[in-house]
């Protein structure tokens, strides 16, 4: 009994690997003819540090950061940096302050890809001396904003979903 | 929450986060630009990369097959707007390449012959009932152009002036039978008169008349102008010899010239106003 509980445990940890490659190669292969962006990690992060909580959540956030990391323009570990210590925040404040609800996930993506378009910022306009920043924010980072926190719906469940059906074996 | 402050798994974490600050800072100072966590994940991600870039591509041009035809229907209008302006651009390239050509052949002209006063003129109008081809240029007495002036095409002779207003002159061309134009050949240097005739001119070819029976004249030989009466220039190139053929009234031999310029297809020319030996 105690062995299929830590075989559920396990393959609970190791399930959610493949969507976090998947979500990152579906965020960075997609064409982007449209100029805007949508940052799938991030909701993504934010559900599963939710479930899994502090450690394992700063732990799957250091992978999601990694994977955006590898085709990144910004300096290279710099979001596995964000990602590793946002991810450790939402575990954190889901454990002991909020609840695990969807208004919750809501309010800590908006945190997350505000940090994410601030980085981007930073790094791609402040320091680069781009000209034309407004328009920037105009059409590029207020629209990838929008799109990625209205995203979370979408992501939010299928993690619940998985999650639960795992819980739901391993206390079986 | 204090707990967790104080638990192993926050200073695990702590670690952690120091560690992604050290590699950060390698990657700012290394020569590759990236951390030694990146450049391991990325030999298992690249080829991950690779697949899903080429599925996104395929996924694209499935993709495109549901695009509203309104968004093609945009695309084709503004392909066919730009096709026309490139038309446009090509014609006018073409025009300025069939100056240009004229305007070399013609210094090259002005060059062997300084003597040589040269008015540019346009075809403006082709006379359809005509079957020697007739055409009329934009220029006229204004401009110095006066009667039996040679119209020339570079080096080649294409006609006289035969009628001139103000502003206008038509030129009756090599075809026409009105129109002798006294040559020779360069090789043989033989004597000799370019004449028109109405069956010959709907082949597009002239008649050389004056030849004597054992003329060395050849297929191939090029025929000038001699500047005999005053009209035409010397050495202004009419034609080539198509073929000698024995003439059916008496025992001379006359040749067919093939004349070097198609008439029907000529734009921009110049008329010859004034030369030396003009009207000797």
């Amino acid at each position: 009994m105690k062995s299929k509980e830590s075989f559920y445990h396990i393959l609970r940890k190791i399930s959610i690997i493949p969507v976090i490659i998947c979500t990152a190669l579906l965020q960075n292969s997609s064409d982007s003819s449209s100029g805007i962006g949508v940052f799938l990690l991030v909701p993504l992060t934010v559900s599963i540090a939710m479930f899994e909580h502090e450690f394992s959540g700063m732990l799957y956030g250091l992978l999601c950061g990694a994977l955006w990391d590898l085709s990144s323009a910004i300096p290279d570990g710099i979001y596995t940096l964000y990602f590793t210590v946002f991810a450790c925040l939402a575990g954190l404040f889901t454990h002991y302050l909020l609840r695990n609800t969807l208004i919750s996930a809501f309010v800590l993506n908006i945190f997350g890809t505000l940090g994410v378009c601030m980085l981007n910022f930073i790094f791609n306009c402040l320091a680069k001396d781009a000209a034309d920043i407004w328009n920037t924010i105009k059409f590029f980072y207020i629209p990838s904003f929008v799109l990625t926190v209205v995203t979370i719906p979408f992501i939010y469940f299928p993690v619940r979903f998985l999650e639960r059906k795992i819980r739901t074996k391993t206390i079986i | 929450m204090h707990r967790y402050f104080s638990d192993t798994k926050f200073k695990i974490t702590l670690c952690i986060t120091l560690s992604l600050l050290m590699g950060i800072f390698v990657a700012a100072v290394s020569d590759s630009g990236s951390s030694p966590f990146s450049s391991a994940l990325s030999v298992v991600m690249t080829p991950l990369q690779t697949l899903a870039s080429e599925i996104a591509e395929k996924l694209d041009s499935f993709e495109a097959k549901f695009v509203s035809s309104g968004v093609y229907e945009q695309e084709i209008e503004s392909l066919k707007q730009e096709l026309d302006e490139y038309k446009a651009l090509l014609v006018d390239y073409e025009k300025l390449k069939q100056k240009t050509e004229a305007y070399e052949s013609f210094l090259e002209v002005k060059e062997e012959n300084p003597d040589f006063t040269f008015v540019s003129a346009n075809v403006i109008m082709r006379d359809n009932s005509d079957i020697y081809g007739s055409f009329t240029l934009n220029k006229g007495t204004s401009d110095s152009v006066q009667k039996n002036n040679p119209v020339i095409y570079g080096k080649y002779l294409i006609g006289v002036v035969k009628e001139v207003t103000q502003n206008s002159c038509t030129v009756y061309t090599l075809f026409n039978p009105s129109v002798n134009v006294s040559s020779y050949e360069i090789r043989t240097r033989e004597d000799c008169i370019i004449e028109a005739q109405t069956d010959f001119s709907k082949q597009g070819i002239l008649k050389l008349t004056g030849l004597s029976r054992s003329t060395p004249i050849v297929s191939g030989g090029i025929v000038c102008t001699s500047g005999i009466g005053g009209i035409y220039p010397r050495d202004l190139i009419v034609g080539s010899v198509k073929e000698i053929i024995d003439e059916e009234t008496d025992i001379s031999v006359y040749a067919t010239i093939q004349p070097a310029i198609d008439y029907s297809s000529l734009s921009d020319v110049f008329i010859i106003t004034d030369f030396d030996g003009k009207g000797e």
